[in-house]
């Protein structure tokens, strides 16, 4: 029997609109069996039960196709699985972070106008030291303190601390500074049995803030790694001859080189909705490395039923033999997992109040020959001079939502010239530090231009980072070897695989300022004109330029005009210094030339001004009107 | 606004076609289970479960039933929709009680079911074992002819009965105690 084609609408949302629907079908195609429409009839019963139904299923298929995307989901769990698709880690509570002085005494050596620290005393202290703040809160160190070592990345402050009778040095106070982070550490053991596919463990607390570290019982470790397939993590070696003879030469600027490790014993972190942190392992059940397989016509697709190379079936890149490569599964072993616990705004603890020290271990490795260390070791102190910042409370829905899609946007890769900029600031400190940073697409001379000079064009392929490191008196220098090698390291894990990055120094170019002003009546010149040198001082740290910064004169006039006590400024100029014998770098630079509408423009090859001495170099005179 | 009331041939034009459903569903086998038989019959043959009325007598009937045994609150987006029958048996026991329900059932009859005239309604308790019991006389229209059904309401259950007046008078007078 053929169908009649009948009118069932499909734009019904709620409960009032189906029922209305339903009442306007049963009057169309069902008149002579139906025709009480009265609220009390028990056929609108049905009806009712009818749009009853359609509007909860209305309501979950919205309601469904609304948690799938991210910027309209509400419950805590689609928005937390949506968050880690797009490669986002929530986390729960945010640790505090804070520097704190670390403080030891070092013994003299020789006396009177001798006198030295003797620093066969001084402590190398490893890092995970725990110390206790205000309200108990538990912190811990995040890097090395070696009392060694000094630059101008990692100062060491030295002042006297003890003299005796006949006013000899008998022992110096050693200061530097570490970066410390809240939380305790909670270690827990999981035995694992036979091998299972993407086995997981669930850890027991809901304030975890990260995994500190996880070695099995064999002694093998094992990476936390942001997705299966990423075979490859940092790994940071001791800057020593024994690691590289070479590199090892910058030590003091550079104490650890960076490298990249494959590893297949890795793992990932999820967060439940339970706010408890899941492990996630990979499937292999090899003990070979994973970077032993190559993918050759023979082995791509192995695993793959029915797979030739002539067919369109996918093959997964990072998986092409469909074995192991997304890591090991634990296999009968037991893992040792450290992580850390707690957070949250109590931890923002207040100045001078971390300065109990629970548990510190030392570096014995270095050769202390023939000197007791007890009882420096019983001087270590510490002490926060700036209070403790960053610890948060878990994230709420909305903020974790934001977060994820900035996380999305970002996606962990260096795409624009900021990124790989900010990506140069952010390298560990352990690494060495690159003090400025300036990205421009790189240009080469068109060969078929035979005119003088020839024109450039530009290589759409490359970028050029120039970069500047800081001396120990904070002048720029270039890149050390060492430093170079890890920045390179460091920025390959970002960069995009069709970028071609050259890193290159930027020039320097030594400027002085010889200014005039003419003071108010009434104040003191001198005064006046030291406050105008302060002033300049200030503008011109080597923290505040920029590569291809521009000097606009005009404006640095009016902040000396500005400045208390001046009248006004006569004479404003700018000179370079190029003399390689007294200091500078030697780089001449036609300020002159370089000066259109009062703005001293730098280097077409990217330059950056620096005074170099500017205690000698910003010259003022007072002139009287 | 006032309420829109859907009401099909009040005056029974054309009585052969059907007009909605029957309560009790089931109301050829007796009112009480249905069968698979009930459930697989051919519904022109009115053995089915849906047992469809012909008139508008008839289908007022169950169109009382359904509003008397509803709760207020308990219809999906009609909250007013029902009466506060068993609700009273909760209530204090006053001497005002039955004029009051008196008041709301005939209140909500008239909202709901304007076409129905009430003739007669008639309340009786049994305090002591929390039981109301109500006599309802009405007619469809001024030429209706006259018919009745009781309630009786006890904290466990509402049922509401249609029949001869003597069968309603005999079951009302035990619970009433001297009706």
């Amino acid at each position: 029997m053929e169908l009649i084609k009948k009118d069932v609408k499909y734009l019904n949302k709620d409960f009032g609109q189906f029922r209305q629907n339903l009442i306007n079908f049963a009057k169309n195609y069902f008149p002579d069996t139906y025709a009480d429409f009265n609220e009390t009839s028990p056929g609108m019963m049905f009806i009712e039960m009818a749009s009853y139904v359609g509007d909860v299923l209305s309501f979950y298929s919205d309601q469904s196709f609304k948690e799938n995307l991210l910027s309209s989901a509400q419950e805590n769990s689609s928005v937390l699985q949506l968050a880690q698709l797009f490669g986002f880690k929530s986390k729960l509570n945010s640790p505090a972070n804070c520097m704190v002085d670390i403080f030891q005494l070092i013994p003299a050596i020789g006396s009177g106008a001798n006198a030295k620290p003797d620093y066969r005393y001084a402590l190398n202290v490893n890092e995970g030291a725990r110390l206790v703040g205000g309200n108990n809160t538990l912190f811990r160190t995040l890097e090395n303190v070696d009392f060694n070592v000094d630059s101008s990345n990692d100062p060491l402050d030295i002042s006297v601390y003890e003299l005796d009778a006949d006013g000899n040095v008998q022992y110096y106070l050693f200061k530097k500074q570490v970066p410390v982070k809240s939380g305790e550490i909670v270690t827990s053991t999981y035995s694992f049995g036979d091998p299972k596919a993407y086995d997981k463990i669930t850890l027991p607390d809901t304030n975890i803030i990260d995994i500190v570290s996880m070695i099995d019982n064999r002694g093998n470790e094992w990476h936390e790694v942001d997705y299966l397939a990423q075979d490859t993590i940092f790994n940071d070696i001791l800057n020593i001859k024994f690691n590289d003879e070479v590199l090892a030469e910058y030590k003091s600027t550079v104490p650890y080189i960076l490298k990249l490790k494959r590893t297949p014993r890795r793992f990932i972190t999820r967060l439940r909705d339970d706010n408890k942190t899941e492990l996630v392992f990979g499937s292999g059940i090899s003990s070979d490395a994973d970077e032993e397989l190559i993918p050759n016509p023979k082995n791509v697709g192995m695993g793959l039923e029915y797979l030739n190379r002539t067919t369109t079936t996918s093959v997964d890149p990072t998986n092409f033999l469909k074995t192991r490569t997304y890591g090991l599964a634990p296999d009968n072993i037991v893992l040792t997992i450290t992580y850390t616990v707690g957070g949250g705004i109590k931890d923002n603890v207040v100045v001078n109040s971390i300065n109990t020290i629970d548990t510190i271990s030392y570096n014995d490795s270095i050769n202390y020959t023939g000197v007791d260390l007890d009882y420096v070791k019983s001087t270590v102190a510490v002490n926060n001079p700036v209070p403790a910042v960053g610890g948060l409370e878990k994230q709420n829905i909305e903020s974790l939502r934001q977060s994820a899609m900035a996380s999305f946007a970002a996606q962990n890769r260096a795409i624009t010239r900021e990124d790989y900029i900010v990506r140069c600031y952010s390298m560990p400190k352990k690494f060495g530090s690159v003090a400025k940073a300036y990205v421009i697409g790189d240009s080469q001379q068109d060969s078929s231009d035979v005119s003088y000079p020839r024109e450039t064009i530009s290589n759409p392929m490359a970028l050029n980072l120039y970069t500047l490191a800081y001396d120990n008196e904070k002048r720029f220098v270039p890149l050390n070897v060492a430093l170079r090698q890890n920045l390179r390291t460091y920025l390959s894990n970002f960069r995009m695989l069709t970028d071609a990055l050259n890193i290159k120094s930027a020039h320097v170019i030594n400027i002085g300022i010889n200014f005039e002003i003419i003071p108010l009546p009434r104040y003191n010149s001198n005064e006046v004109l030291l406050r105008c040198i302060d002033l300049l001082k200030r503008l011109f740290e080597n923290d505040s330029m920029q590569i291809n910064m521009p000097l606009n004169i005009s404006n640095l006039v009016t902040e000396v005009d500005k400045t208390e006590g001046v009248q006004s400024v006569p004479k404003f100029e700018i000179v370079n210094f190029y003399d390689l014998t007294k200091g500078y770098v030697g780089n001449l630079y036609d300020i002159e030339t370089a000066t259109k509408n009062n703005i001293v423009y730098p280097s077409l090859d990217p330059s950056i001004f620096e005074i170099r001495f500017p205690n000698s170099d910003i010259k003022g005179k007072v002139i009287s009107n | 606004m006032p309420r829109q009331v859907y009401q099909y041939q009040p005056y029974n034009d054309t009585p052969d076609q059907p007009l909605g459903i029957l309560l009790p569903l089931n109301k050829s086998a007796g009112g009480t289970r249905a069968t698979d038989a009930a459930y697989n019959a051919d519904p022109s043959s009115g053995k089915g479960v849906f047992v469809s009325s012909y008139t508008t007598e008839e289908q007022s009937l169950s169109n009382l039933k359904n509003l008397i045994l509803t709760r207020k609150g308990e219809r999906y987006f009609l909250p007013d929709f029902g009466t506060n029958i068993q609700a009273a048996l909760f209530e204090n026991s006053t001497l005002d009680l039955e004029l009051q329900l008196q008041e709301t059932v005939t209140a909500d009859i008239e909202k709901w079911l304007p076409y129905i005239k009430i003739n007669e309604l008639k309340i009786v308790r049994n305090i002591d074992n929390q039981q109301i019991a109500i006599r309802l006389s009405f007619s469809v229209t001024e030429n209706g002819a006259n018919q009745e059904i009781v309630i009786f309401a006890s904290p466990d259950s509402v049922i509401v009965q249609d029949g001869g007046t003597a069968e309603v008078e005999l079951q009302l007078a035990p619970i009433g105690g001297g009706y």
